[in-house]
């Protein structure tokens, strides 16, 4: 199929296909040319690049699970995060976008560990 | 490009290769009027690849712009653009660059954010792309500020992703399903591998400049007459980190207009009246809330001033006044679940609070937002949001506020604020905006726009057009104007721009009424204002469009409604020749040799972190071993946390060196005179342990005040001065002894008619009110020495 037909039955727009061929995470069309042609296995490439970005997946880190990206990219896990500065040099980065309640646990759970991390400061003092 | 010596270079992903820049050069150029400005920019792009080039380069409008064509240019050719319908024009690029023929396409996408493509360059090719827009300006009673984004900032979106690639760069990718297919720069902390910036702007048609300067550029300015200045960079070139800003102050503050006959035999005008002209503001008690943005992106000194300036707010209420205070990051913190009356205790209790809020997390500014309307209930306050609007999907937020029918009034502050958001959110609620720069204090700034907004000058505004041969307004025109932010009315007419407008409105319980002479006008302005008037329509249309139409087929509504707006902005694109969301502009290059044998290679250009963001703030990196402290941290967290929850907490625990931004004060002068307002008590007093003693205090406070250049009707400490005169002119005829009285009086006359003074050695007056010792009437003597003699 051509790229206009691959743009089509995959529903993402034809300069996006080309900024994946050009970031390795697609691979080129199967016949260049006038006649450049992409096959059933660039479909099923967009359709699983999709996922992996409704995941939580960047780009880069797509890369590296196909296999285009280098060493030390595909390894990277984070999607959006927050920062808390729980001391005065200790951060934690909790994942942006997760369910309310799980938010709200893991609140929790910090600030047990706060409280946790003050006292063992003061018994140091101590 | 630019090629200072840098440490630094953009590398391929996939390669780890040095990646060669696709764009040399930003140029900046054009007019800047006195409602608006009329721009072209300069695209240099040259391909250093070796086969066919596509090359995006994303950016973000200014407030209330449009863009209006382009011209791509290159060795033996020149094409103008087309304004097509959106599919087409993605169509009908899709088709060029499958044809192997040169074709550039711009497209709008939601806040304003735009991509132009350019793609089969071919390989050591040199083409250009000339964009003609209009954006519009930050209008003030007596002048303008003028802000053009060099970068596009990184945002929060709940959805966004967003990662740092490797050390220094960051990547940022939004979700499809609302912004499309638009691609965001790589953002590098490092400038000096980066496409070169520069500018060139006439300023003037609005009566006789007073004076032009930048917060953010060094300028070489030429005077070409009274009411003409040309405005360049004085070195050569700069770097994309931060917006373009230039203030325009004006002689006078008077009427200034702008327009004239256009083609179509109409008139167009745009008319800018002094809030001076519609009166003073009252007095009245004052409910506000404030809604203070504490997300990363705020993290140094910008959140440290913003809470100096919450605590100087409140230094100019009484005790019959109210407030109410938010902090939001992705949770909105309240510092007390109604209002409080401005009482002394309830200030000091705020200031305990305020030493808990630091920067941290996302900018769920919609739950900050809902947080503060709710606590506003049903009663008419003000709120007042200090942010620096990095946010996505901000249409959202303005149906939110309009919903909500609160008034919010805005203070964005950052080296590449969301000006055009914050205006709107603003514009939308009936409330006015300001945008400090970082090398600006946002402390000032934000007392300057609290000074403003107590009560408005006027309200219930109407403009009559009636006396205009077939005069009618362009937009609604505001309801309320506020101290220094002046009326705006555009219009047209069916013939000249002659005949006069009837403003009318209420003041306090009464009428007003203006007349206003449209003044003889210059039709090489009209294009402009015409152009101008289609902006601003097309910015307050697309800030409707919610979704990235036609997306999202569960929203049905939505959709319908997006659906129609669409339809209007396609009318009003069509009617102004301006595109927009609905509308793009498309060109296509068809050349010799013209080869549809190879699939491009696209490419992304890398833009420079805005020069005052924490690169942290958005992008983090991958995890490295964890030292000890982590590892203790990493101990506590497993006892305290299910496992099931590790995949959503990431780099646990590491120690993490201090930030580098300084947060302490650095003691200037506006810092003590910070200090010093947030100490006033409710009566407008400075506290002591006598009532003599008060008085002399404020005394030598108000005195080194105005010595400082703040009057009581100018500068951004105005309210406390005219609070401090309050105070002495009730405690005159007890706390003040009989022969000092008429002294006293003849100079709080002078100050309260707008007088200033000047004072030997200001800074001693502060010294000695910062000292711990009790002051009495012979230090107010030792100053008064001082005092030369008032000026009126």
């Amino acid at each position: 199929m051509t790229l206009v037909e691959l743009a089509e039955r995959s529903g993402v727009p034809g300069r996006t296909i080309r900024f994946y061929v050009s970031r390795g995470l697609l691979p080129g069309p199967v016949k260049a040319g006038r006649g450049a042609t992409y096959g059933e296995e660039h479909l099923r490439r967009l359709r699983e690049i999709a996922s992996l970005q409704a995941a939580g997946l960047t780009l880069g880190e797509i890369a590296g699970r196909l296999g285009g990206g280098r060493d030390g990219i595909e390894r990277l896990e984070a999607a959006a995060w927050w920062e808390y500065r729980v001391a005065a040099d200790v951060s934690v980065h909790v994942r942006a976008g997760i369910s309310p309640w799980r938010l709200r646990q893991i609140r929790k759970h910090v600030a047990d560990m706060v409280s946790g991390l003050r006292k063992q400061e003061s018994e140091e003092r101590s | 490009m630019n090629d200072e010596a840098s440490g630094f270079t953009v590398l391929d992903v996939k390669t780890g290769q040095a990646a060669p820049l696709a764009m040399e050069g930003l140029w900046l150029a054009g007019r800047v009027l006195p409602v608006g400005a009329r721009l072209l920019v300069v695209h240099t792009f040259r391909s250093a690849e070796a086969r066919p080039l596509e090359v995006v380069y994303a950016f973000g409008l200014p407030r209330d712009a449009a863009l209006r064509r382009f011209r791509i240019v290159g060795d033996g050719f020149q094409v103008r653009s087309d304004l097509r319908r959106l599919g087409e024009a993605q169509a009908e690029y899709e088709r060029g660059i499958s044809q192997g023929h040169l074709a550039a396409l711009m497209r709008t996408y939601r806040d304003g954010r735009v991509n132009l493509s350019v793609g089969n360059i071919r390989p050591g090719e040199l083409v250009k792309v000339y964009l003609e827009l209009v954006a519009g300006v930050d209008l003030s009673d007596d002048g303008l500020r003028f802000r053009f984004p060099f970068t596009l900032a990184p945002c929060y979106h709940r959805g966004a992703r967003a990662v740092e690639i490797e050390p220094g760069a960051g990547e940022m990718e939004l979700p499809e399903a609302e912004f499309g297919d638009l691609l965001l720069p790589r953002y590098l902390t490092d400038t000096g591998a980066l496409h070169s910036v520069g500018f060139d702007l006439s300023v003037g048609g609005g009566g006789a400049i007073g004076a032009v300067g930048s917060p953010s550029h060094a300028l070489r300015i030429a005077n070409l007459g009274t009411d003409d200045v040309r405005v360049g960079l004085s070195r050569e070139k700069d770097v994309p980190d931060r917006d373009l800003v230039l203030d325009i102050r004006m002689r006078q503050a008077a009427t200034r207009f702008s327009g004239g006959r256009c083609r179509d035999g109409k008139a167009r005008f745009t008319a800018v009246v002094p809030s001076t002209l519609l009166g003073k503001a009252p007095r009245t008690s004052k409910s506000v809330v404030f809604v203070l943005d504490r997300s990363g992106s705020m993290a140094g000194p910008a959140i440290e001033q913003a809470k100096k300036a919450v605590e100087a707010c409140l230094g100019t209420l009484g005790e019959s006044d109210r407030f109410g205070f938010v902090a939001f990051d992705d949770q909105a913190d309240l510092f007390a679940p109604s209002l409080a009356h401005a009482s002394i205790e309830n200030r000091q209790l705020l200031r305990q609070f305020l030493l808990g809020i630091d920067a941290r997390g996302g900018t769920e500014l919609g739950q900050g937002l809902r947080e503060a309307v709710r606590l506003a209930g049903a009663d008419r306050v003000e709120l007042i949001l200090i942010t620096d609007g990095q946010v996505a999907g901000t249409e959202d937020l303005l149906g939110q506020v309009q919903a909500a029918g609160a008034r919010l009034h805005c203070l964005g502050i950052g080296a590449a604020s969301q000006d055009r958001f914050l205006t709107l959110l603003a514009r939308t609620s009936g409330g006015v905006s300001r945008f400090p720069t970082p090398r600006e204090r946002v402390d000032t700034a934000a007392l300057d726009l609290f000074a403003a907004i107590g009560a408005p000058v006027a309200s219930d505004v109407q403009v009559d057009f009636g006396e205009l041969p077939g005069g009618r307004g362009i937009l609604k025109t505001v309801s309320s104007v506020y101290a220094g932010h002046p009326l705006v009315v555009m219009g047209e007419t069916s013939g000249e721009a002659r005949g006069s407008l009837r403003v009318t409105w209420n003041s306090g319980g009464s009428a007003g009424e203006l007349r206003v002479d449209l003044q003889p006008s210059r039709d090489c302005e009209a294009e402009t204002v015409r152009l101008l008037q289609g902006a601003r329509l097309i910015t307050e249309l697309e800030s409707g469009v919610r979704g990235e139409w036609p997306a999202n087929p569960q929203r049905a509504e939505a959709k319908r409604e997006d659906r129609r707006l669409i339809e209007k902005l396609e009318a009003t694109s069509l009617e102004y020749g301006l595109a927009s969301r609905a509308m793009a502009l498309v060109a296509i290059v068809e050349r010799q040799g013209d080869d549809a044998s190879q699939v491009p290679t696209t490419r992304v250009v890398p833009l420079g972190m805005p020069q005052d963001v924490a690169f942290k703030s958005y992008f983090m990196a991958a995890s490295g071993p964890p030292g000890a402290a982590g590892r203790m941290a990493q101990d506590f967290a497993l006892r305290c946390a299910p496992p099931s929850h590790f995949a959503d907490i990431r780099c646990a625990f590491l120690r993490f060196p201090r930030p580098g931004m300084p947060t302490e004060s650095l003691n200037t002068v506006d810092d003590r005179l910070v200090d010093f307002a947030v100490r006033l008590q409710p009566d407008g007093g400075m506290p002591g342990q006598t009532d003599g003693e008060r008085v002399v205090r404020t005394l030598i406070l108000l005195v080194a005040f105005l010595a400082f250049g703040h009057t009581s009707r100018s500068g951004p400490f105005r309210l406390h001065v005219q609070k401090m005169v309050s105070f002495l002119k009730q405690q005159l005829p007890n706390a003040v002894p009989t022969e000092r009285r008429e002294p006293i009086a003849r100079m709080l006359a002078n100050v309260e008619a707008g007088g200033s003074c000047t004072l030997r050695k200001p800074e001693a007056a502060l010294d000695l009110l910062g000292s711990s010792r009790a002051i009495d009437w012979p230090a107010w003597e030792a100053i008064e020495k001082g005092i030369a003699a008032p000026t009126p």
